[in-house]
């Protein structure tokens, strides 16, 4: 299979673009405004290697709500949505003021609802896609969410669960109007990466 | 060489799925890595039609879009992009371009985009 050559990693990155755009276009539409989208980035790497680039790619050494999904089928693996600093709540307050009504919940029940319900639209719509182009059907196991920092034991233990590799891809958004930030990582398991190198080298036969 | 396309766009991935979209004709086809390159290659040699990413490191494609439309207001630029948003689309538009197409584009969308420039 080669492995992640050149051409993978860069038909790998144009398929999240893609995905990710028709994420964050959703998510556009319940926040307002508009969303600025980074350049997605592939790289193979070690479960403990993640944990350095998440914290890395984040630049936040306080407070950080994480989502982490488990997906799977042909392909399967993780995806993790990290929010740093004060994303969390400014979405909320984002999501209050387009809805136009303060809901009868308290305030850390209501930001945890609020994150979970972007993460879902995110990484739903955005894994939604990819397996699209793929032309093959995911499921997504229950969200877990994580309030602590992304090197606390307990997110770096589940997340040393998983193989020994990994394929790492990874991008943010950001809201050009309010502070907030959103980091996306998926994580692949290196079992599914002959199938999916089949199937990127299959894309690129049909498309290019 | 009856006319000319340039593609700007940080993917080579991109750029591949785009040539292929093509019409067939006796045209030069020319392709840049970024927005600042495309802007340079624009100056060196005008193009009769521009396909434009927006989502690119460095110089993104709606800074591209400007500096390009203001050295030729001509410019005939066409977005094609992941960036769905309406936002995306109005601002792109209001900067002059002359259509929006999501990625990935179609032969069918740029076929009937060739027509509607007239060539």
């Amino acid at each position: 299979m080669n492995g992640l050559t050149e051409i993978r990693r860069q038909a790998i990155e144009e398929l999240i673009n893609i995905s990710f755009g028709q994420a964050v276009a959703s998510l556009a539409e319940v926040l307002g405004g508009h969303l600025q989208l980074d350049v997605p980035k592939v790289q193979a790497v070690s479960p403990l290697e993640v944990i350095n680039i998440l914290s890395a790619s984040i630049e936040e050494k306080d407070e950080v709500s994480l989502v982490q999904q488990a997906f799977s089928g042909d392909f399967f693996g993780e995806a993790v949505l990290a929010l740093p600093g004060k994303a969390g709540e400014n979405l909320m307050y984002l999501v209050m003021e387009d809805g136009g009504f303060t809901p009868d919940m308290e305030i850390d029940k209501l930001r945890l609802e609020v994150i979970l319900e972007v993460s879902n639209i995110v990484i739903g719509a955005c894994m939604g896609q990819f397996s699209a182009l793929l032309n093959t059907v995911i499921s997504y196991s229950p969200p877990n969410v994580f309030l602590y920092k992304i090197t606390s034991d307990r997110f770096r233990e589940h997340i040393r669960a998983k193989g020994p590799e990994a394929l790492l891809i990874y991008t943010k958004f950001a809201h050009q109007e309010r502070e907030v930030t959103g980091y996306l990582f998926f994580f692949l398991s290196d079992q599914c990466l002959d199938w999916l190198y089949s199937e990127v080298d299959n894309f690129l036969d049909f498309n290019t | 060489m009856a006319f000319s396309i340039l593609i700007i766009d940080d993917s080579p991935i991109s750029r591949m799925m785009l040539a292929k979209c093509l019409p067939k004709g006796d045209y030069q086809l020319r392709q840049a890595g970024g927005g600042a390159q495309g802007l340079k290659m624009y100056g060196e040699q005008k193009a009769d039609l521009v396909f434009l990413d927006l989502t690119m490191p460095e110089m993104d494609g709606f800074e591209t879009l400007a500096r390009l439309m203001e050295a030729d207001p001509q410019a005939k630029v066409v977005v094609v992009s992941a960036d769905i948003q309406s936002k995306a689309r109005e601002k792109v538009l209001g900067l002059g371009a002359l259509d929006f197409v999501p990625k990935p584009p179609t032969a069918q969308k740029i076929n009937d985009i060739f027509k509607s420039v007239g060539l």
